[in-house]
């Protein structure tokens, strides 16, 4: 069964269209992450999806149920906030039972209720203080633990992290990962964080301008963006981004980097199966993106199509050595291992796997191949 | 370092006769009230002027409670200002939040001209008011003065209260309304108790401003059974007798409730006013 579907969902303030026929689907135990930069519009789809914002066109279904005009109160949802929201004037155990309360369920299951979730989220002891006598962490797992007294069909967490410190951020992240595989809850996730969207979800939809730009599970994301935005968006260091075109030549194809009519312009030869899907036109404008961990060093002559190039800044970062180098004209960074430590202007060859080479349209910045 | 601690102490004396200047300027008309109130008539009328009362008397206190409308007067401005109080509590908390929290047309424009209504000199209202008092039937009645009051008390109240309301997270109503509030449940049970300081400051404010005030009042009430205390204080001034005892008598016993009244919430409310400002 389908947690939840949205179906072209429009939403309009005055002459601003924030979305823009959003279609997402999210099976019952998923974890789907809407990411996006701040103003992509995700913030407000979670919005429609709780009720608190209304919608101008679409439907949004909860279950079996068509929730658009259902109050908040009567979707069976919970929500996260990024500031906790945690209700000032009441003790950490009013704030886990208030939504019970405000739904008559008994003293005795509310209490019960409380006791389950405090020992989950290991805040049993914190329940008689009060939000602000909390640090960030622990009003953090109060604010889940209040999602979780309530046992929803759906989970809301808009943005939920981002007021931690990094150290705290990476630990909530690997406990809501857990409490998502013990509890199979179904989630939506908001976050322009990548690393949180990449390890949480099961299903990521990147979003830009109030549309989604692909919606797949994070590896496909990760391993075949479809387009331009997404392969950027994911990613770091950024994937390297090189105008270039495709060159017949021979019974193959040759990708030529460099901008038109540039002077320094690199030809490297590709395999049949870099290029596969594509029409081979020749001297079609392509952009080439290669993740900078997947460019290797070559030595010798062995390994895949290759470029000769000069180190002009490394940056170590302990885990890898990063080494920034221009090619055709254009600056790109290459993610190596750590024990190789090159002084600025050394020779370089660097080569890349063209599994790993993607080809983006220049014009409308689609995927090619 | 002798010279630096000569111009220290200079500049502390300096402080401290500004400082009792102001008080005494303040204090002083108040002090000379409360001693009036406790002098005799021939005392009060005298050629030598005495600056403390030779043989005090609680007689003018007496008198103006029994022998005038004075405790009618009381109840009438009591009643008067509870009205108002609960008008600006109930309408303008919900006014308030609206402003503070929600988007909707003309909002700016409302509030800019909630400001601006206070701009006006009352004098200017006093007559427009008083038709449209006279159109509803509701010229001298305390539910009329009341809702006079509520003309130029109301912005007071909903730009006070809006300033409060604002340091108010917006997700916390979101975040209840999700846990089974509607908005107003929301705002009752989640955002008033943060705000509760700021409520008690305003609404004393407001408090005050419809007790003491005396303009509108004259104005628009006619009988004894809605004049309230100001009014009511000044027409015991005859064409031949100025009661000064009597008059300085009830001018005290009329601040003694906004005394009380401070006396019981000055710390919420001084908590109340400094929120903002100080908010951690």
């Amino acid at each position: 069964m389908k947690a939840l579907s949205l179906t072209n969902i429009r939403k309009r303030f005055g002459p601003l269209e924030v979305l823009k026929g959003i279609d997402l689907s999210l099976d019952d135990g998923g974890f789907l992450v809407l990411l996006g930069p701040s103003g992509c519009g995700k913030s407000t789809l979670l919005s429609i999806i709780a009720g608190l914002e209304e919608l101008t066109d679409g439907e949004v279904k909860i279950g079996d149920r068509v929730a658009n005009d259902l109050h908040p109160k009567d979707r069976n949802i919970a929500m996260v906030f990024q500031s906790y929201a945690l209700y000032p004037s009441m003790s950490v155990r009013r704030n886990l039972a208030f939504g019970l309360h405000m739904r008559r369920v008994d003293q005795a299951t509310q209490a019960e209720a409380v006791e389950r979730v405090a020992d989950l989220l290991g805040i049993a002891h914190l329940l008689e203080r009060r939000p602000a006598q909390l640090s960030g962490g622990q009003r953090q797992r109060v604010a889940m633990g209040r999602a979780l007294v309530r046992d929803p069909e759906l989970f809301l967490f808009d943005e939920p992290l981002s007021n931690l410190d990094a150290k705290l951020r990476v630990q909530m992240r690997s406990e809501i990962k857990k409490l998502h595989n013990r509890l199979k809850t179904t989630i939506v996730y908001v976050t322009h964080d990548q690393v949180e969207a990449m390890t949480l979800a099961t299903s990521i939809a990147v979003m830009r301008d109030g549309e989604i730009q692909q919606n797949a599970a994070p590896s496909e994301i990760y391993d075949r963006p479809a387009n331009l935005f997404v392969a950027g968006f994911v990613g770091s260091p950024q994937m390297n981004f090189l105008d270039g075109r495709i060159v017949a030549a021979g019974n193959g194809a040759s990708l030529e980097l460099g901008r038109d009519g540039g002077p320094e312009n690199a030809a490297i030869p590709l395999p049949p199966e870099a290029l596969a899907g594509i029409e081979a036109s020749d001297g079609r404008p392509v952009v080439a993106g290669i993740r900078p961990e997947a460019l290797y060093r070559q030595e010798g002559g062995a390994g895949g199509p290759g470029f000769d190039t000069k180190v002009d800044l490394v940056e170590i970062t302990g885990a890898d050595t990063i080494v920034s180098f221009t090619i055709a004209g254009q600056e790109a960074t290459a993610r190596l291992s750590a024990d190789f430590k090159p002084s600025l202007g050394d020779d370089l060859t660097l080569a890349f796997d063209p599994g790993r080479l993607h080809l983006f349209d220049r014009e409308t910045s689609n995927r090619l191949n | 370092m002798a010279s630096l601690k000569r111009s220290n102490r200079m500049k502390t004396v300096g402080a401290y006769a500004v400082a009792f200047f102001f008080l005494f300027f303040g204090l002083a008309p108040i002090v000379w009230l409360i001693i009036t109130s406790l002098k005799p008539e021939h005392e009060i009328v005298n050629r030598t002027l005495t600056y403390y009362p030779h043989d005090p008397i609680l007689t003018n206190y007496v008198d103006i409670w029994n022998q005038s409308s004075f405790p009618t007067l009381m109840m009438n401005s009591f009643i008067t200002t509870t009205m108002t109080v609960v008008i600006c509590v109930v309408i303008g908390t919900l006014a308030a939040y609206s402003f503070s929290q929600y988007r909707f047309p003309g909002k700016h424009a409302l509030l800019i001209f909630y400001l601006v209504v206070r701009m006006f000199p009352a004098v200017l209202m006093i007559i427009p008011l008083f038709l449209i008092l006279r159109a509803f039937g509701l010229l001298d009645s305390h539910l009329g003065l009341a809702l006079a009051y509520t003309s130029f008390l109301m912005p007071l109240f909903i730009w006070m209260m809006k300033g409060f309301f604002d340091t108010v997270p917006v997700e916390l109503e979101k975040a209840a309304r999700i846990d089974g509030c509607t908005r107003v449940g929301a705002l009752v049970r989640v955002i008033m108790p943060l705000v509760r300081n700021g409520l008690a400051a305003t609404a004393i404010f407001v408090a005050i401003a419809a007790w003491n005030e005396y303009m509108f009042a004259l104005m628009l009430t006619t009988s004894s059974g809605s004049r309230t205390w100001p009014v009511g204080l000044q027409l015991m001034i005859g064409e031949f007798q100025l009661p000064w005892g009597l008059l300085a008598a009830g001018g005290i016993i009329s601040i003694i409730p906004v005394i009380i009244l401070f006396a019981l919430v000055q710390q919420t409310m001084v908590r109340g006013l400094t929120a903002g400002a100080v908010k951690g």
